[in-house]
């Protein structure tokens, strides 16, 4: 028994070499297609001004698979989706290329896809979340259609997501969570903080900021340099003294944070980005350039 | 040493060469998909003056069908034009369609298009907040042939038909005449007698009837309008009869509804 149990492991390595099966040659041919579409003029803006110089994906088709299916929700309008994505380059990231110096901060730091959202995502208690960034990697841009030129926060939702972003890719200093520490609320801070004047007198610049300290981080970055100084003064002398002090403790960390481990110069950002916010105004977000 | 040969010579047996097995299909599933899709979009963009669409929202169909004009164009773009149009919309709106796999291919009306996406809008005031009249966009379809389709929406189920549009025939000519019907058959009550049972038939909030017969039943079936009168969703069943749409007889003095079928019932309007 032992002597035939020798054989057969001397030959068996030899005989599953000898009888292997003659290989199936791979299909050179990819069983994954590509959705047909017929690449439009927008398309085409959209390869040369947001995937060639970013490596960013707006997708302003609706495709359910990359939405969230908890809610009813419409497509994007074509002609409103252009203007977004015009405002968006002009007012958002070119701020940053032109603080930076190149659009290499934005290439390697934003999320590689925007998703356009027709309608709000409408909960059945008749609220709405306007903006999400999934994972650092999509930005979700919802309301699209409602889009006005001359009256809209699309630009700091934008600035608020990035915050978040870049909140997750350098963690933010610890000594800004233990500045406003216990008084984070949660969900409820809308029913904590029934005024933005409560809020500030609380030392958070938003009710929302009360949210947490993670929210209230990228608010108070979002704030900061999306408000000329004399709002931001505005802001603080509603605080009072001693929100002002909690407000102004938060932001200095914000700000040493921004200069120290993403080199931005939040006073430069400041300038740029409300000098292009003003230019945005004007600018024709039809045309396709 | 015969004993070690066939020790030797006995992996052989354990051995087989899997042969290739006969392909059910000659070709692979995703080329077979890639051409049902090519297939279906040339018998969408083929029909040349476009598609009647009749587009039941919501899961229950609680608000009956209504009726879409659609053209398929081979740009990527489709035109739509809808009975609901108010007087400040255009005739037409143009939006962006894709036809692309899932389990099946799947029509997408992927860009807002009002007359399109009115039925699925969350805040529609017709239902809840967050759902609208739960209508869909995004439709499977079952089956395309150049004197029908057949779509399936996705998140309702409901069976949606396509009907191709005469060649020569004029969109705002032919839209008038659904706008018309709806106006015309403006009645709240009829009665009848539908298999040997008395019926009485009530229109509902929207466009379904409700069929009372034999003390406290009810039917109730979601319908469209026609140019002729009222085609059903699904067919009412009663008395053995089987009813799947009323012609509208609009006469002055006595305005009736009878079946479009070949049973001879005939509802009396008794209330408009």
């Amino acid at each position: 028994m032992k002597k035939f149990i020798l054989y057969v492991l001397i030959t068996l390595p030899a005989t599953l070499w000898l009888g292997s099966c003659s290989e199936d040659a791979l299909n050179s041919e990819s069983t994954i297609k590509e959705t047909p579409r017929v690449e439009n003029e927008f398309d085409r803006w959209l390869f040369k001004n947001y995937v060639i110089p970013y490596n960013i994906q707006v997708m302003y088709r609706m495709e359910d698979i990359e939405s969230d299916m908890s809610y009813n929700l419409v497509p994007a309008e074509y002609d409103k989706s252009v203007q977004i994505a015009k405002l968006v380059r002009f007012a958002g990231l070119e701020a940053f290329d032109e603080v930076t110096g190149s659009q290499d901060f934005i290439h390697d730091n934003f999320p590689k896809s925007f998703l356009f959202i027709g309608s709000g995502a409408v909960r059945n208690n008749g609220s709405e979340i306007l903006g999400a960034a999934e994972g650092g990697e999509k930005m979700i841009f919802y309301r699209v259609n409602f889009f006005d030129q001359q009256n809209n926060d699309v630009v700091g939702l934008v600035f608020h997501e990035f915050g978040h972003i870049l909140d997750a890719r350098k963690p933010r200093p610890k000594d800004f969570d233990e500045v406003s520490g216990s008084g984070y609320v949660g969900d409820v801070y809308d029913t904590h903080y029934t005024s933005r004047e409560a809020a500030l007198r609380a030392g958070f610049l938003t009710p929302y900021a009360a949210h947490s300290a993670a929210e209230d981080f990228t608010i108070t970055f979002g704030e900061y340099f999306y408000h000329t100084s004399a709002e931001w003064e505005a802001l603080l002398t509603t605080a009072g003294a001693d929100g002002r002090a909690i407000i102004m403790s938060k932001f200095e960390i914000v700000y040493a944070y921004m200069r120290d481990e993403w080199n931005l110069d939040l006073d430069e950002l400041r300038t740029v980005s409300l000098r292009r916010k003003d230019e945005a105004k004007n600018l024709d977000l039809t045309i396709l350039d | 040493m015969k004993k070690i040969i066939i020790y030797l010579l006995l992996p052989f047996l354990l051995l087989s060469c899997a042969k290739e097995d006969d392909r059910l299909f000659p070709d692979s599933a995703a080329d077979r998909m890639e051409q049902r899709i090519k297939d279906n979009l040339a018998t969408l963009q083929n029909a040349a003056n476009g598609w009647i669409m009749t587009l039941y929202p919501s899961d229950q169909q609680l608000y009956g069908g209504y009726t879409l004009f659609v053209k398929f164009q081979d740009d990527g773009r489709v035109t739509v034009a809808s009975e609901l149009k108010t007087t400040s919309d255009p005739e037409t709106i143009t939006s962006l369609y894709t036809v692309f796999p899932e389990a099946g291919p799947v029509l997408s009306f992927d860009s807002y298009n009002s007359f399109i996406h009115y039925f699925s809008e969350p805040r529609n005031p017709n239902g809840p907040v967050e759902l609208g009249m739960g209508g869909d966009y995004e439709f499977m379809i079952m089956d395309a042939a150049p004197y029908e389709t057949v779509l399936k929406g996705k998140k309702t189920g409901n069976k949606i038909l396509l009907t191709p549009i005469a060649a020569g025939e004029n969109w705002n000519t032919l839209m008038q005449q659904y706008v018309n019907a709806a106006g015309k058959m403006d009645f709240l009550q009829g009665e009848g007698n539908i298999g040997g049972i008395d019926v009485i038939v009530q229109k509902g909030d929207a466009r379904t009837l409700n069929f009372y017969y034999s003390g406290n039943k009810v039917q109730e079936i979601p319908y469209h309008y026609t140019p002729d009168g009222l085609v059903f969703y699904k067919p009412l069943k009663l008395g053995g009869v089987e009813i799947n749409a009323l012609l509208y007889v609009d006469d002055p003095d006595e305005p009736c509804l009878l079946d479009a079928g070949d049973t001879d019932t005939q509802i009396i309007i008794t209330m408009k």
